[in-house]
């Protein structure tokens, strides 16, 4: 029906009402107002300072500016990062 | 997450300090091991503060090498090294453990006695009686059983109606006594306590003697204890008219009964029209010192009050008395409230209204309990000009006038 691969599974996921993160393995970013970020579904940090966070996910690198960044909570699946927020990007 | 942290107490976590050319291979180096690393945090540009599991630390040694960092324990966190301590200081754990003992084996005595509500029963008696049973200071607390003394006062003192006891290092005994049933009076009037106006009367027992809007002076009968027979019917005939003997009381009562009367109070008040009033000018200041014995000593504050009027409030406080020792310590605090004085010019209606106030204030204070005010009446007194202006305030209340007058039967002297 779909050639891609991908876009087969979304068409599932969207029938099926599956989580789409589940389904697509993209990255789940909850932005908590500017203090708090939790990424699910990481690939791992490629970067970490207090002015710059870069982690890896299956969309590109996702680039975290801001000031005071902390990393609350690593897991194999899940990264916190509490501090102020200035800016998130996706790099592909 | 509160009870990650508690999980990390209980475990024990460590808090390591992390220097190295490439951190962010350690922190991925550590969780695709399956190390849970949490709140990690740079100090300065090139060390890192994480936190780790106790537990975790051996393999966290071997990443730390494979990523080319240092790592460092900063603190020791949590219950296992805190047991740990314990293990090597023995004699404190074994200290504490005395004091907890101690202070059980302290409060299983009963230390004193606390007697509460008698009046008439002595307390004495009552301390007597409850160390028959076993309440008494000195004794082991779970010796004495609570019911049974309750019983054994309940049963010795007909003239308690309850009692309730805590038994405790402070054990205290809480006793209701029974009331007394009123003593018979015997034969009485019910009489006017003050001057006034009939409002109503109400005879439960005995005859009434005055009617709704009767005058009656203090001390009069209003009903009467002794009941007279019916008045005889006047005679039709004219001529067969005797003067009517005195007829004697048929019988006795104790007269019972409600009189309410109308009872006029007044009072005055006054307001002059310029007066001087004093007037807080928000300005305080508060002088802190301890009085040692007879001297004080300013601790916060300066030595004398800066202001030409003020109004000072002074608040002592010591230290709790013990026994007989008295620590000749006080705290004193004074806080001066400066004021001014403001020359004030009332208008009539001004003056008015503050003497009709004063006038209430006081009607307010002399009124009797009970009295219920059924009307107030306020009047001034004098011309418009006059100063002060003066205010008569005349309140009608409505009040129970009624006392008990016991009487001696003069019918076994009339009778011999």
């Amino acid at each position: 029906m779909f050639k891609d691969r991908k876009k087969r599974f979304e068409f599932l996921a969207e029938y099926l009402e599956l989580p789409k993160d589940l389904v697509l393995d993209l990255p789940r970013i909850t932005l908590l107002g500017n203090i708090q970020l939790i990424i699910e579904n990481h690939r791992g940090i490629i970067e970490y300072t207090k002015e710059r966070i870069r982690i890896s996910t299956s969309l590109g690198e996702l680039i975290i500016d801001g000031e005071g960044l902390v990393l609350r909570n690593i897991f194999p699946d899940e990264i916190a990062v509490d501090g102020k927020i200035a800016s998130l990007q996706l790099m592909e | 997450m509160i009870m990650r942290k508690i999980w990390a107490y209980l475990f024990g976590y460590l808090s390591l300090l992390v220097k190295g050319p490439r951190p962010e291979r350690f922190i991925n180096l550590a969780f695709s091991r399956g190390v849970y690393l949490w709140d990690l945090n740079w100090t300065s540009p090139d060390t890192l503060i994480v936190k780790v599991y106790a537990h975790s630390f051996r393999p966290l040694r071997h990443i730390a090498r494979q990523s080319g960092c240092r790592v460092r324990i900063r603190k020791k966190r949590g219950l296992p090294f805190l047991i740990n301590r314990f293990r090597r200081r023995r004699m404190l754990l074994f200290g504490g453990f005395v004091f907890v003992l101690l202070l059980y084996l302290l409060s299983s005595f009963i230390w004193t006695l606390d007697i509460e509500g008698t009046k008439r029963i002595s307390q004495d008696k009552v301390r007597r009686l409850a160390a028959e049973q076993g309440l008494k200071p000195g004794n082991f607390r779970y010796q004495v059983d609570r019911d049974q003394v309750v019983n054994h006062l309940l049963r010795e003192l007909p003239e308690i109606s309850y009692a309730e006891v805590e038994v405790g290092p402070r054990s205290r005994i809480r006793i209701v006594e029974k009331l007394r049933a009123p003593k018979a009076q015997g034969n009485c009037h019910i009489v006017a306590k003050k001057d006034g106006i009939i409002d109503t009367v109400l005879a439960l027992a005995g005859q009434p003697m005055v009617k709704e809007g009767d005058l009656v002076k203090k001390g009069q009968i209003i009903i009467s204890g002794a009941i007279y027979p019916p008045e005889p019917e006047p005679d039709p005939d004219p001529n067969n008219q005797q003067p009517t003997a005195p007829q004697k009381p048929v019988r006795y009562v104790q007269a019972q009964g409600v009189v309410y009367a109308r009872i006029w109070y007044r009072f005055y008040g006054e307001a002059p029209r310029d007066e001087v009033v004093e007037e807080e000018t928000n300005r305080t200041i508060r002088i802190y010192c301890i009085r040692l014995g007879g001297k004080e000593i300013t601790i916060k504050g300066p030595d004398q009050i800066p202001y030409k009027y003020y109004r000072t409030k002074t608040s002592r406080s010591r230290l709790p008395q013990w026994r007989n020792i008295k620590v000749p310590v006080e705290f004193v605090t004074i806080e001066a409230k400066e004021i001014k004085r403001v020359g004030l010019r009332r208008s009539f209606d001004e003056a008015k209204k503050l003497a009709a106030d004063r006038a209430r204030e006081q009607a307010v204070k002399k009124l009797p309990k009970g009295a219920e005010a059924v009307n107030r009446q306020y009047k001034v007194i004098g011309t418009k000009d006059d100063d002060p202006v003066r205010v008569l305030l005349t309140v009608e209340t409505k009040e129970e006038i009624g006392v008990a007058r016991p009487f001696q039967t003069s019918s076994k002297n009339q009778d011999n």
